[in-house]
């Protein structure tokens, strides 16, 4: 009883921190310039991430090792410095992205301009890494983060029977927008949904909490559960933007914007428990990824590293978590608007994902590794599928974000 | 002798021609990035038609936010400084978009007249957005009264948008 209460808490953690600034930005966005013809690319992504996620949390049971521990092994030195360096400068991105989220968020409540709180925000990101033990602060905030499905009862009371909703899916991109700008918002959401520090810190977890193959079990129900369910808010927030916005045409820049639907469904009550929601799933992942900036560097190092030892024992670990926190507030305080800084943090992710996704792929292949838990001949081939689609799009990112400008 | 050698090979030694390498690199792709954000000149007559098509948009985006905004504030359904927070934050989407396009020059007469044609309205909008902000920071009531003309304003802009788009 007790374990099966642990599983359903995980998947509900899951499920809860699966949303952070990206997917509320990308996701109403699109909603709001595209309807839902741009649905598939959450699902793609959430199928994406889940087998990702799985793969990583695997290799470190089995291998005893970390992300980057294994992407240096397999890459070599060379290669696994520009890896780190990609994914430590886009991880900064988002660590500013998420401190800024967080600002808006309080500035919505306060009405206080946004930029006055980025610095206390910084410091008490800091204060919960510091002081709260690991698994308290996931459950906490990752739970918490489950009032976010507001949105979904949102769209339902918007638009009951989804009929609207449904009307506006497809694969193709309206008749006022052109494909460039259609496939750089399809990167946009495919790197929000498959953002790489969720993997570094997945995998980091599976070696700070000594995960045996017993657990690969419930590491599966996490991610095979939690995942999807968590696919479905970021649909809801698509397609409360897409019945609310796009028939007005209705751009979305701002996330007070993110909030109408939800304020016009059900008022002041739905207002609290979304903000209420984005505050802890935007402050989950402010942790998430300060604490994905100390694995990645020192995993590549091979420093002492991890919540589980005492801080003097880790301090590079620690120093590179609270340098991070530090590089986000004063990148939030250079006053460029947080939602540009996500909109580049998740499409450049997007980019970077195959110099990490291709090592893990690699080693779970691996008997040396795996012992008898390689990856499986189906599994194995969508993964290659993936792989392909990821290096296409790391290759039409940049292009993409000229060709378009960003999106404009 | 041959360490010299090297060290004295023209354009450098393998190591130094290979960081000049990615820094200029590096300087690429930095600049690269940078034009993405970069609004450019508008030399013909299409270039600036299709700036002022998204001049267009921009404001009726930010006149139909501020129209729910302020129905919602009115109807109690949200808290004074989100409304607030969100009509300034379409305040700003207005205002830089007026901006950006009054600060491009147009090219021939032609253009003349479609600047002509959008920008009174697009100001009107703006100054109509500036009002419901006030109206808003004041907690004044009634903001969909004072909002009320930005039916009209973004429905002549959609009509621009649509006939020059």
């Amino acid at each position: 009883m007790k374990k099966m209460f642990e599983i359903f808490l995980g998947i509900l953690t899951a499920f809860g921190g699966f949303v952070d600034i990206g997917d509320l930005v990308a996701n109403s966005e699109t909603g709001a310039r595209f309807g839902m013809r741009l649905a598939w690319v959450v699902v793609v992504g959430v199928i994406g991430i889940v087998i990702f996620a799985e793969m990583a949390g695997r290799v470190a049971t089995m291998s005893k090792r970390p992300v980057f521990d294994i992407v240096r092994e397999r890459l070599g030195a060379r290669w696994a410095f520009v890896n780190l360096g990609a994914s430590f400068f886009i991880n900064l991105l988002t660590v500013a992205a998420e401190i800024g989220g967080l600002a808006l968020v309080i500035e919505l409540v306060t009405g206080l301009n946004y930029l006055l709180w980025v610095p206390l925000l910084g410091i008490a990101v800091w204060i919960v890494l510091w002081k709260l033990r690991f698994s308290l602060m996931e459950k906490v905030f990752g739970l918490s983060g489950l009032t976010l499905i507001v949105t979904l009862f949102a769209l339902w009371r918007l638009d009951p029977g989804l009929h609207r909703t449904v009307q506006t899916v497809g694969f193709a991109p309206p008749a006022s927008e052109g494909w460039a700008v259609y496939a750089f918002f399809a990167i946009a959401l495919l790197g929000a949904a498959m953002t790489p520090y969720e993997v570094f810190f997945f995998s980091s977890g599976a070696v700070e909490d000594h995960w045996t193959p017993k657990d690969l079990m419930v590491n599966r129900l996490n991610v095979y559960l939690g995942f999807p369910l968590g696919g479905i808010l970021s649909l809801a927030i698509m397609g409360a933007a897409a019945v609310v916005f796009e028939p007005h045409g209705v751009s979305l820049s701002h996330l007070s914007q993110v909030t109408l639907p939800v304020s016009l469904a059900f008022g002041k009550i739905g207002l609290v428990l979304l903000l209420y929601g984005m505050f802890a799933a935007i402050f989950s992942a402010a942790l998430e990824t300060a604490l994905s900036a100390g694995y990645t560097m020192s995993q590549f190092f091979g420093w002492q590293w991890g919540t589980f030892v005492k801080p003097r024992e880790a301090a590079r670990f620690h120093l590179v978590v609270v340098g991070s926190i530090v590089v986000g507030v004063l990148i939030a305080l250079t006053t460029i608007d947080p939602i540009l800084i996500t909109e580049y943090s998740i499409v450049l992710a997007a980019a970077a994902l195959p110099l990490t996704y291709l090592p893990i792929l690699i080693v779970a292949n691996d008997p040396m590794y795996m012992k008898d838990k390689v990856n499986s001949r189906p599994l194995n081939a969508i993964a290659f599928v993936f792989f392909v689609l990821l290096v296409i799009v790391s290759v039409a990112t940049i292009p993409l974000m000229i060709i378009t400008k960003a999106g404009a | 002798m041959r360490a010299n050698a090297i060290r004295e090979l023209p354009g450098g030694t393998p190591r130094q021609r290979r960081g000049r390498s990615r820094t200029a690199s590096g300087l690429l792709i930095t600049l690269l990035l940078v034009s993405a954000a970069c609004t450019g000149p508008a030399r013909t007559t299409s270039a600036y038609q299709s700036k002022a098509v998204d001049t267009a948009d921009e404001v009726v985006s930010a006149s139909r936010t501020v129209l729910l905004a302020a129905q919602l504030g009115d109807e109690g359904r949200s808290f004074a400084p989100t409304i607030s927070v969100t009509v300034a934050d379409a305040e700003t989407d207005a205002e830089t978009a007026r901006d950006a396009f009054t600060s491009v020059q147009p090219p021939n007469a032609e253009s003349d007249n479609l600047r002509a044609a959008l920008l009174p309205t697009v100001q009107d909008a703006c100054d109509v957005i500036g009002e419901v902000r006030i109206a808003a920071r004041r907690a004044d009531g009634d903001l969909s009264q004072v909002a009320a003309p930005l039916g009209q304003l973004a429905d002549e802009l959609d009509a621009f948008s649509t006939r020059y788009g």
